[in-house]
């Protein structure tokens, strides 16, 4: 009755993932912005301008669509509510599913060095009338997964002997807290069982585990355009776990990108895709591993940022205001194996503090 | 205007050529429900069909996959819910059912069913078949396919059997129960209920008794009460109690 459905946890996908750089796709293996660089790729530290980059917090709050919805209807007039039947209530919740985040990361980052601490955590409860296409039987189901990741990342890059070669390596030590709680409600053993599941401490007690990734990037820059290309290999030799985890970033893993940037002085147009997962260790399907999406920066000021993510739309926009960045995001994640079987259309709003050098 | 370097332009030609690559194969140009990349497969296809209320869709697709792999057993409670919802019977209702409520758990379920229509009999003799098709189905499952802890979807079918059958007994009865404008039954369909179709309803409701068995003794103990209200009604044999039954209940 309890399971982990492969789709549901965060596996080819970096740890951290900017707001902005998933309004544009999610694309990050040949540009991040700068806190994600060591989750991203290591070897893009030694790009850019100056020797120390950023040092801030940035805090992103996540919450579906749906879940915008229902705060709505239930912040009606009591009067409403209290009319309703259970009926109502349950039909509110079979239409509005409700998935809510919060991810924070500090982060310091150089030339040469990156440092970053980071926790996110996105809980998702889905009831189905007839039950999860993957898993139903026909009969009403609700599911709640929760996937909650946090830990340090250090990363060290540099150059080759040549100048468009780097290399970096970071080093992870993670806190993986996830687990799925899967009610079919004729299942009488089922409440038990998910009293089971949660005393067996999937979501008190998380694993804790670390692991190394290498990256390398070609970069060829031009007057007018610049190419990249980056490879990246997560886990290098395993991940050390405390415990098992049934779904989760912890398998080896390979992922490819290509990147074209136009630029002027002060503006600029990036396009990326990243091939993620190319072994596909995580047996993740192909519209998961694709990443795609373009980014425009005006003036260094407003950015904006469109791509493919789980084989939708992403859009978002960001306003670098020196110490401040505000952005705001839409995209929809599948949980599902199939485009448009389980999507989540999310939005974020993300506020970061701190300093450029 | 200074033309670009060699290297530069090959950059620009290959940025370009991916670009325009994208085409009919791209993520980009796949539609959110079936895409060139990849499709949504048939179960998936079958499952939010039902779950969107979809049900000819679902039916169609679930009895061609049926028919194909007879024994995937876990399609089987998937098409049953199916017959059911187009039986008028939609399982969300079941959050309704209080068994320490005042009212009879079969006034509660028959509370839920469609009931016949004087000006269509046909729609409710429909519905009828449909949940017998859904009753019926379920009896083809190995017994040990639809217990629960067996499978994911043992439970649900077990469940949905007791459910079906119950809902199917009060279904044939209520199809003798059409209320005319003055709110009476119609005695002339009340009149048309043959010996042998009490026998029937007793017959149904008893197997409804023997599914629920000792997993769901609320509708066992549900349909113990009926019998014992039919029975205890005057009449001379099984139909005129089952008549003067209708007649109380519809009072």
């Amino acid at each position: 009755m309890l399971f982990v459905p492969k789709a549901l946890a965060i596996t080819n996908e970096p740890l951290t993932l900017d707001p902005f750089d998933l309004a544009s796709g999610g694309a990050v293996l040949t540009r991040a912005t700068q806190n994600d660089i060591p989750a991203a790729n290591p070897a893009l530290l030694p790009y850019g301008a100056k020797k120390l980059r950023w040092l801030g917090l940035r805090t992103a709050f996540y919450a579906g669509a749906s879940s915008v919805t229902l705060a709505q209807e239930l912040l009606k007039d009591s009067k409403t509510l209290q009319k309703q039947t259970n009926q109502d209530f349950l039909n509110l919740a079979l239409d509005h599913p409700l998935h809510l985040g919060l991810a924070e990361i500090l982060s310091f980052i150089t030339s040469h060095f990156g440092l970053a601490f980071f926790a996110n955590s996105q809980p998702d409860l889905k009831a189905w009338r007839n039950g999860d296409p993957a898993t139903g039987a026909g009969t009403p189901e609700i599911v709640f997964h929760n996937e909650s990741y946090g830990g340090v990342l250090a990363s060290l890059a540099g150059r080759s002997p040549y100048d468009w070669l780097s290399f970096g390596l970071t080093a992870k030590y993670l806190l993986i807290s996830q687990g799925v709680v899967d009610l079919d409600i004729t299942d009488t053993n089922a409440v038990d069982e998910a009293k089971t599941e949660l005393s067996e401490q999937d979501f008190t007690s998380p694993a804790r585990g670390y692991g190394i990734d290498a990256g390398t990037l070609l970069f060829l820059q031009g007057r007018v355009v610049d190419f990249r290309l980056g490879l990246t290999a997560d886990n290098i030799g395993g991940m050390r776990l405390s415990k098992p985890v049934t779904d989760g970033p912890t398998l080896s893993s390979y992922n490819v990108g290509v990147g074209f940037t136009l630029h002027g002085d002060a503006d600029a147009v990036h396009f990326a895709v990243d091939y993620r997962d190319v072994t596909n260790a995580y047996e993740d399907p192909l519209f998961k591993r694709i990443y795609a999406g373009t980014k425009i920066v005006f003036h260094r000021i407003l950015g904006l940022a469109t791509g493919i993510y789980n084989g939708a739309p992403s859009y978002g926009l960001e306003l670098d205001l020196f110490a401040i960045k505000l952005s705001f995001t839409e995209y929809t994640r599948e949980y599902g194996d199939s485009p448009g079987v389980d999507p989540r259309e999310i939005y974020i709003v993300s506020f970061a503090l701190g300093t450029y050098f | 205007m200074t033309a670009l370097p060699r290297h530069e332009r090959l950059v620009f030609f290959i940025l370009l050529f991916f670009m325009g690559a994208c085409g009919q194969t791209s993520l980009i140009m796949c539609s959110v429900r079936s895409t060139y990349c990849v499709s949504q497969t048939e179960d998936e296809k079958a499952m939010l069909a039902l779950n969107d209320g979809d049900y000819a869709l679902a039916q169609q697709i679930l009895e061609a996959l049926i028919a194909k792999y007879p024994l995937e057993y876990f399609r089987y409670p998937r098409l049953a819910a199916t017959y059911a919802s187009e039986a008028g019977f939609l399982l969300t209702n079941i959050v309704d059912l209080n068994t320490s409520a005042s009212s009879s758990l079969f006034d509660q379920v028959r509370a839920f069913l469609p009931t016949p229509n004087a000006q269509d009999l046909g729609a409710f003799q429909g519905q009828l078949k449909k949940m017998g098709q859904a009753r019926s189905l379920l009896l083809l499952m190995p017994k040990i396919q639809r217990m629960q802890g067996t499978s994911f979807y043992g439970a649900s079918a077990e469940f949905q059997l007791v459910l079906y059958q119950f809902a199917y007994s009060i279904m044939f009865l209520n199809q003798f129960a059409v209320m005319t404008s003055s709110g009476k039954l119609d005695p002339k369909i009340l009149a048309t209920m043959t010996v042998a179709d009490a026998v029937l309803i007793f017959t149904n409701l008893a197997q409804a008794a023997q599914y629920a068995g000792l997993e769901n003794p609320s509708f066992g103990q549900a349909v113990a009460e009926v019998t014992t209200q039919i029975q205890a009604k005057d009449g001379a044999d099984d139909r005129a109690k089952m008549i003067q039954f209708l007649q109380t209940q519809n009072e």
